[in-house]
């Protein structure tokens, strides 16, 4: 409780909270709260690219669907592919980095110069050559977003793993007995939670970015899918007449973004010197 | 009788925490007399790092001194701010010697940066030379070997005892009067130990210094220092002469102390009860729950009675006699 | 009368440390962290084992428990040879010997409540229904005086004296018979030391135990142990019933030793030769007797060759000179005075 007291002080961290749980929330009830949810697919054809008004609060795109009610809706989708783009990357990363961690060798030494390699190359640009290679479509976006950002689980997790594994409790844990299956997955894995849980929160507001910029490019979502970035690229060529277009998506992925970013910092710096000294 | 060089008065300290209000220090009181060396003796938790802290002006946020003073020549220390502390008193006129020798020097330059940076910044208009010189006759002093050599090492490069020796020429590089040492033994090997305490006696004695050493060895008070002053619990408790007050302890809290160490008893003997937490302190006495002699009013009125007899004090009503009750 | 054969016996037992061969880069030189060291322990018997840091007691003590490999030598356990196994093997084979460590806190997993933590040693080694490691658990929790609530709790909510006894209980819930112990005392203040230490001879009486006691607190060893060994650099200098070395010390190294402890009364201090110097670099050994760079009366066969630890009756010194040391060891070499120090003084003096 103690540790929820000092994230409240924390204001950056706790707006980041406010944020994240917002669109949480937006994305989970989306379907009841956008007023056309018919507009993920269907249109008002005599409606197109109407400027904010009561009736549309965010204007309507070039086939005269509600812009508010695609961003509601798209929020769904956006989390969507975070969060499956964070665990996938997370399941390939973490036990990499488990095993590159635990005991040096030839093992080792390989995955963390494949690590160095994937890391070596700008993420954006990763991830663009991936989608490239496969059809585009969102389910190969979040494929090749898990394979660009794995590498920084592994990292992580195999210097938390190397810490972990000389320090004392570990040693003692040998001293009873303990194989080493059982330590890596018992003590040293949740000992080094936190700092993955970190990373992955930051990973959320990134994935979110970099679909975002896939789906601008054409190589993620298709239409009619309500997704921000899609509606970006969709925006284009009636800028800047229907400003409306853009600009509310374009809030909807800043908003998201800069929410899990700000929690992350947060619970970095409650996670790092805290919980180490108290849980 | 000169002036004391130092004085603390019914210091009173608390630090705010996430639980709450720590009471650390509720009355210290002691007097360091010049050319002597005043060892300031507790358990752990008992203040005296705080204290120590409180003298140089450097304690953690969240820190209050409620109440007290101290007076070092004919200022309050306590008064003075972050750059005259800085400019004037830290290191230049007060020397300190921290606990751990591995973590008070900065792994990443060589020693000689170091101790030169500290030099040049109380004594800027000296010449490179003449500190250089200052700084190798001062190691040699401090019977580092191979000085000047020492000068372009790392502090890695240097074993547990080295490195104290060197911290400890570092609190005396600009001649200071009064030197602060807090534990600098206690992570060292006993017969490493007892190399360093000589040093300081020695210098003790050539420079004219006054020490204030803390530990929470009994032995090392007794081998070391001239008075004492025991703590328990952020109270200053009794202080005196060290031979006095280790031959004929006054305090229930100094006996019961004395009682446990090794050359009093063959047989291992504890002090019942545990260190109350300065979150929640006894009202009063704060040995007052641990004390075999306490009565009803040790818990009701703080002991601030205290008894001078041939330079002991102690603060404890046991010795509460209203003739002998200092102002 | 018939003593019971040892419980555990380490023979010429030597550990070399580090020594890396790396390709293309110049090889690091292994450190002799114990050469050649003898001991034998009787079941029942505390066995002291003092030193000052870098002699090479802990290293001991990890090899005897199985985790640190030997380089040369022989370890038995009931008569049972277990020397030469990798460490894992070696810990199922020496499950009877259990270690604890002396930071009694850093030895705990952050994120196990001390219930679990406890029973994890019961799990590994087989105790599968629950109802058993928990009604262990409790049972050893209160014999180490805790309440049966702490299983619930978590390190960082225990003071330093309880989280010593978690450990304790953690390795005696597993019935070993010889413990040991990685200074126990250390960082304690004195008036909570006695605890500890009443609460270590009670659990021997109790469960029948075997100590060896790792510790550089001569005071405590002094009253603590049946015997001592005291080791420096790697080797044990000398070996005697506790009361017999501390009042007639015979190494000159155990004599520093015990002369370098700040006493109460400095009129009841031993006198001795203080030790010059530091100690030399453990990667690079004198030859001869590894104490003879420091010791003031070391001869030229000292530095040729190392004494053995010489089986007196019941008192063993590896030192060729310790007959003729001993009559003249009371007397302290002149005071070499700080002729210097006054003219440093003045010119230090701004």
């Amino acid at each position: 409780m103690l540790i929820l007291k000092k994230f409240a002080r924390d204001l950056p961290a706790f707006a980041g909270l406010v944020i994240v749980v917002a669109i949480i929330v937006v994305a989970l009830i989306g379907p009841w709260i956008a007023p056309y949810p018919g507009d993920a697919a269907g249109s008002h054809l005599l409606q197109r690219l109407k400027p904010p008004s009561a009736a549309f609060p965010f204007g309507t795109d070039n086939l005269g669907r509600d812009l508010l009610s695609r961003v509601i809706l798209g929020a769904r989708g956006a989390l969507e592919v975070a969060i499956i783009v964070v665990v996938l990357a997370a399941g390939i990363g973490v036990p990499l980095g488990l095993v590159a961690g635990y005991r040096s060798g030839f093992v080792s030494e390989t995955i963390m110069r494949v690590t160095d390699v994937f890391l070596a190359l700008p993420q954006l640009i990763l991830a663009l050559a991936l989608a490239q290679l496969m059809t585009p479509s969102l389910e190969s976006a979040m494929v090749a977003l898990a394979l660009t950002y794995w590498p920084f689980f592994t990292r992580l997790v195999y210097a938390e793993t190397r810490r972990l594994q000389s320090s004392l409790f570990v040693d003692a844990l040998r001293g009873v007995g303990a194989g080493d299956t059982r330590i890596l997955l018992l003590h040293i894995l949740p000992n080094a939670a936190s700092p993955i849980i970190v990373r992955a929160t930051l990973g959320m507001g990134f994935t979110i970015l970099v679909a975002a910029v896939l789906g601008f490019l054409g190589m993620g979502a298709t239409p009619p899918d309500p997704d921000w970035g899609l509606t970006i690229a969709e925006s284009r060529n009636y800028l800047p007449g229907a400003w409306w277009y853009s600009i509310f998506p374009g809030l909807a992925i800043l908003a998201t973004v800069l929410g899990f970013n700000l929690l992350g910092d947060g619970l970095r710096d409650l996670v790092d010197p805290r919980l180490r000294r108290s849980r | 009788m000169n002036a004391p060089i130092l004085e603390v008065r019914d210091l009173k300290l608390s630090i705010r925490t996430d639980e709450g209000i720590a009471r650390i220090l509720d009355h210290v009181d002691f007097a360091l007399e010049p050319g002597h060396i005043l060892g300031i003796v507790g358990e752990s938790g008992c203040g005296k790092s705080t204290v120590i802290r409180a003298i140089l002006g450097i304690l953690p946020q969240g820190a209050r001194v409620e109440a007290g003073e101290v007076r070092f020549g004919d200022t309050n220390l306590l008064t003075l701010r972050e750059p005259e502390l800085n400019r004037h008193i830290r290191g230049s006129r007060i020397g300190f010697v921290p606990q751990d020798p591995y973590l008070a020097l900065n792994p990443v330059f060589k020693v000689g940066a170091q101790l030169l940076e500290i030099m040049r910044w109380h004594a800027p208009d000296g010449g490179r030379n003449a500190h250089r010189g200052r700084l190798v006759e001062l190691l040699r002093r401090v019977q580092l070997p191979d000085p000047a050599a020492a000068l372009d090492r790392y502090p890695h490069q240097f074993s547990g005892g080295q490195r104290q020796r060197l911290l400890i020429a570092a609190a005396l590089a600009c001649s200071p009067a009064l030197v602060i040492a807090d534990e600098p033994t206690t992570a060292l090997d006993v017969t490493t130990q007892q190399q360093i305490l000589e040093l300081l006696r020695d210098l003790v004695r050539e420079f004219g210094l006054s020490m204030l050493f803390v530990t929470h060895d009994l032995g090392v008070v007794s081998e070391l220092c001239d008075d004492i002053c025991v703590i328990y619990a952020g109270q200053s408790v009794e202080s005196g002469p060290t031979a006095k007050v280790l031959r004929a302890p006054m305090h229930p809290y100094t006996r019961a102390l004395l009682a446990c160490h090794p050359d009093r008893s063959a047989s291992f003997v504890g002090i019942p009860g545990a260190v109350p937490s300065p979150l929640r302190p006894p009202p009063g006495c704060r040995f007052a729950p641990r004390c075999g002699q306490a009565r009803p009013i040790c818990g009701q009125r703080p002991p601030h009675a205290t008894r001078i007899r041939d330079g002991q004090c102690v603060d404890c009503l046991l010795y509460d006699m209203p003739e002998s009750v200092e102002a | 009368m018939t003593l019971a054969p040892p419980i555990v016996e380490v023979r010429d037992l030597t550990v070399l440390l580090g020594g890396r061969r790396r390709w293309l880069r110049p090889a690091t030189p292994p450190v002799r962290a114990v050469g050649g060291v003898s001991l034998s322990v009787r079941p029942g018997e505390i066995l002291g084992l003092v030193g000052e840091s870098g002699c090479g007691k802990t290293t001991l003590g990890r090899t005897v428990l199985g985790l640190q490999p030997e380089t040369a030598g022989e370890i038995t356990l009931d008569g049972d040879t277990v020397s030469r196994l990798s460490p894992k093997e070696a810990r199922r084979r020496r499950s009877d010997i259990q270690y604890v460590h002396q930071d009694a806190a850093a030895a705990l997993d952050p994120w196990w409540s001390i219930g679990r933590t406890i029973e994890e040693g019961l799990r590994i080694h087989g105790v599968a229904a629950a109802a058993e490691r928990r009604e262990r658990v409790d049972a050893m929790l209160e014999a180490v005086g805790l309440d049966r609530w702490t299983r619930l709790r978590y390190p960082h909510e225990l003071s330093g004296g309880q989280l010593r006894r978690v450990a304790l209980a953690r390795i005696l819930v597993l019935h070993p018979r010889f413990v040991i112990l990685d200074e126990p005392t250390s960082g304690l203040d004195m008036s909570v030391q006695a605890t500890v230490l009443n609460l270590l001879l009670e659990l021997r009486e109790r469960f029948g135990l075997t100590y060896l006691f790792i510790s550089h607190d001569l005071s405590v060893v002094k009253r603590f142990c049946d015997r001592v060994a005291i080791m420096y650099l790697g080797r044990i200098v000398e070996l005697a019933a506790a009361a017999e070395i501390f009042a007639a010390p015979r190494h000159p190294y155990t004599r520093a030793l015990l002369a370098a402890v700040p006493r109460l009364d400095p009129a009841e201090r031993l006198q001795a030769v203080p030790l010059p110097g530091e100690p030399p670099n453990a990667a690079r050994l004198p030859p001869g007797c590894v104490f003879s760079t420091r010791c003031h009366f070391a001869e030229p066969q000292c530095r040729e060759t190392e004494p053995a630890l010489a089986d007196g009756p019941g008192h063993a010194v590896a030192c060729w000179r310790w007959r003729d040391i001993l009559p003249v060891a009371d007397r302290l070499p002149s005071q070499s005075g700080n002729a210097n120090g006054p003219e440093l003084a003045r010119h230090l003096a701004p």
